[in-house]
C-alpha cells in the first residue's frame, strides 16, 4: 500500500506541490489529472525518489521514502514523460544494463529482460539501436524499463502522449496487465485515458489536490456497468414501475420533481447489455413517459474535469 | 558501482570518444618522444611526459564531457536516481571509467620505452616518477572534469569550461610574474598543477606534490557529489 501524507515541494521558494495526501492499494490504477505545471511531474518525481520532499512524506509497504529510499527505489518502477535511454545502446543491451542497476539477480536478468520485451511487444526491435526507433518504440522500451522486475509502484508520466491511437491500444493493455502485480499511478491529459484504465482519480491544480474520489461515482469506470442519465417527463410511481423491470437488473436513482415541472431526472444503471437499454425505453413509452434525454453518464466527468481545469 | 562502470566503458568504445582520443594522445606524444630522442638526441622521458601533460589539459575535457551532462540532457540522470543507485556509486564507476580510458592510453605509451633500451641505457627510476606524475594529473584533471560536466547539461559548454579550468591551474604559476597583480598574496607557484608536475618530469616525488594532486582531486570530487546531490533538491 502507498500511503501519500501532506507531501510538499518548493524549488527556489516557491512552492510547487502543497500538501498533497492521498492513499493506494494494491492492484489499483490511479490516473492524475490536472492542468500542465499543476505539480503532476513533481510529485512522481518526489515518489520515484528522483527529488527530496520539502515536508510531508509518503510510505510504500511500511518504508519510508526519505529514510529507507534506497529500498524504495527496489520497488518502483518509473517512466518519466520523456523516456530515459541510453541511444547509442540496443534495445536488449540496455535493458539488461537496466537490469543490473535495479538490482536484478545476475541468474534472472536474461529471463526478466526476454519478459519484459515480451509483454512490450518489442521482440522485432529487441537488437536494434534505441537511437533509430520510432517515438512509438521508444515509448514501449521506456515502459519496458519502467516494468522490469515487476516493480510493486509503477509511475507513468504520461505514457500515451504522442502515441497514434493503435500505439495508445497497446500501450494501454501494457499498462493494464502491469496493474496485475503493481500499484499504477499515472498522469495524463487524455481522459479516454482514464475511462479505460482508471479506478480513481486525483484531480491537482496549482499544486494542490483539489478532488480525489472512484472513477465509478462518475459512472466511467471501465466496470462492464452502464450508466446512463435520463431525463423523463410523467408521473413518479408510473417511471419506478417503468424501471423495476421484471428480468432484468436495473438500478436507478430518481432526482426530484422539480416545482411546477414534471420532470424528473434519472440515473439508471445495468450491466452492459443493449438489450436491457432497448427493454427500458420501450417499457417508458408503453407507460406514456415522455423521454426527454437520454445520455451516458460519461459526460459528467468530462464536464467536471474541464470545468476544473478552465475554472481560476 | 561496477555496473556504472561497465555501462561508461561501453559507452566510450561505442562512441568514437576512446577511438579518437587514445591514438591522439598516442601519435602526438609519440611524435614528440621521437623528436626529442632521434633530433635532439635527448635518450629521457622527460620532455615526452611534458608534452602528455599539455596534450592532457585538451584530450581529458573530451573525456569528461558527457559524464553527466549527457545524462541530464537525456534525462537518464533521473532514471538512475530511481534506481538503487546511490550518488557516490554514480560518480565513482564514471570516475573509475574516465581513469580506465586515462591508463589505457598511458599503458600504449609504455611503447616509447622500446627505443630507449635499444639506443641507450634508461635510469627507470625518473622514469616511474613521470608516469606516476602524469596518471595524478590525468585523475586531477578528470575530477574537474567531472565537477564542470555535472554544471550543464550542454556537452560542448562542459569541455570548454573543463579547458579553461585545467588551463587557468596549469599557468597561474606565471600570474606572480605580473608586477600589476602582485598585491595578490597567494602561493600561486603552489596551486599551479604545472609545478607540481615537473617534479615528477624531472624524476622527483616529492611528497606535498602527490598530497596536493589528489587533494585537488578530492575536491573536485566532492563539489561534483555535491552538485549532483543537490540537484535532486531542484
Amino acid at each position: 500500500m502507498l500511503d501519500v501524507r501532506n507531501l510538499t515541494k518548493k524549488i527556489d521558494g516557491k512552492t510547487i506541490v502543497e500538501n498533497i495526501s492521498f492513499t493506494l492499494n494494491e492492484g489499483e490504477i490511479l490516473g492524475f489529472v490536472g492542468p500542465n505545471g499543476a505539480g503532476k511531474t513533481t510529485t512522481l518525481r518526489m515518489l520515484a525518489c528522483c527529488t527530496l520532499p520539502a515536508s510531508g512524506n509518503a510510505t510504500l509497504d511500511g518504508l519510508d521514502l526519505v529514510k529507507d529510499d534506497m529500498q524504495i527505489r527496489r520497488k518502483i518502477g518509473y517512466l518519466p514523460e520523456v523516456p530515459p535511454l541510453y541511444e547509442h545502446m540496443k534495445v536488449v543491451t540496455y535493458l539488461r544494463t537496466i537490469a543490473r542497476f535495479k538490482g536484478i539477480p545476475a541468474n534472472r536478468q536474461n529471463d526478466a529482460v526476454d519478459h519484459v520485451i515480451e509483454r512490450c511487444f518489442i521482440n522485432k526491435m529487441s537488437v536494434r539501436e534505441i537511437g533509430k526507433l520510432s517515438k512509438g518504440y521508444r515509448q514501449r522500451v521506456g515502459l519496458a524499463q519502467a516494468i522490469l522486475g515487476n516493480p510493486r509502484l509503477l509511475l507513468l508520466d504520461e505514457p500515451t502522449s504522442g502515441l497514434d491511437p493503435g500505439q495508445i491500444s497497446e500501450m494501454r493493455e501494457i499498462i493494464r496487465s502491469a496493474a496485475k502485480n503493481s500499484m499504477v499511478i499515472f498522469s495524463t491529459h487524455i481522459l479516454q485515458e482514464i475511462q479505460n484504465l482508471c479506478h480513481r482519480i486525483v484531480l491537482i491544480k496549482n499544486g494542490t489536490l483539489t478532488y480525489q474520489g472512484r472513477l465509478d461515482q462518475y459512472g466511467l469506470a471501465d466496470d462492464g456497468i452502464t450508466h446512463l442519465v435520463l431525463r423523463l417527463k410523467g408521473d413518479r410511481k408510473v417511471i419506478e414501475s417503468a424501471l423495476n423491470l421484471e428480468g432484468h437488473d436495473i438500478s436507478y436513482q430518481l432526482g426530484e420533481q422539480t416545482n411546477g415541472s414534471a420532470e424528473i431526472k434519472a440515473n439508471v444503471q445495468f450491466p452492459e447489455d443493449t438489450a436491457t437499454q432497448t427493454a427500458i425505453l420501450k417499457e417508458l413509452l408503453n407507460q406514456n413517459i415522455t423521454v426527454l434525454e437520454v445520455s451516458p453518464k460519461a459526460k459528467d466527468l468530462e464536464h467536471t474535469i474541464l470545468e476544473f481545469m478552465r475554472s481560476e | 558501482m561496477l555496473n556504472i562502470y561497465r555501462k561508461e566503458l561501453f559507452t566510450y568504445f561505442w562512441s568514437p570518444i576512446a577511438y579518437i582520443v587514445v591514438p591522439v594522445f598516442l601519435l602526438i606524444s609519440g611524435y614528440f618522444f621521437s623528436f626529442s630522442l632521434y633530433y635532439l638526441k635527448l635518450a629521457t622521458m622527460s620532455n615526452a611526459f611534458h608534452n602528455m601533460s599539455i596534450l592532457l589539459l585538451l584530450l581529458v575535457p573530451v573525456m569528461t564531457m558527457r559524464l553527466i551532462s549527457e545524462e541530464k540532457s537525456s534525462g537518464t540522470l533521473e532514471l538512475l536516481f530511481s534506481m538503487p543507485v546511490s550518488i557516490g556509486n554514480i560518480l565513482f564507476g564514471k570516475f573509475l571509467a574516465a581513469v580506465s580510458l586515462l591508463l589505457i592510453m598511458l599503458a600504449g605509451s609504455l611503447i616509447f620505452i622500446i627505443p630507449l633500451i635499444i639506443h641507450a641505457e634508461p635510469d627507470f627510476g625518473p622514469i616511474w616518477a613521470g608516469y606516476l606524475g602524469i596518471f595524478l594529473l590525468g585523475t586531477c584533471y578528470i575530477s574537474i572534469g567531472l565537477f564542470v560536466s555535472s554544471l550543464t547539461e550542454n556537452q560542448i559548454v562542459a569541455a570548454l569550461g573543463t579547458t579553461a579550468i585545467l588551463i587557468l591551474f596549469w599557468f597561474i604559476r606565471y600570474i606572480g610574474n605580473f608586477e600589476a597583480l602582485q598585491f595578490i598574496n597567494l602561493p600561486f607557484e603552489f596551486i599551479s598543477t604545472s609545478t607540481h608536475q615537473g617534479d615528477f618530469v624531472r624524476g622527483l616525488i616529492n611528497f606535498s606534490s602527490v598530497i596536493y594532486l589528489l587533494s585537488l582531486t578530492g575536491l573536485f570530487y566532492g563539489l561534483a557529489w555535491l552538485r549532483v546531490h543537490l540537484l535532486r533538491f531542484g
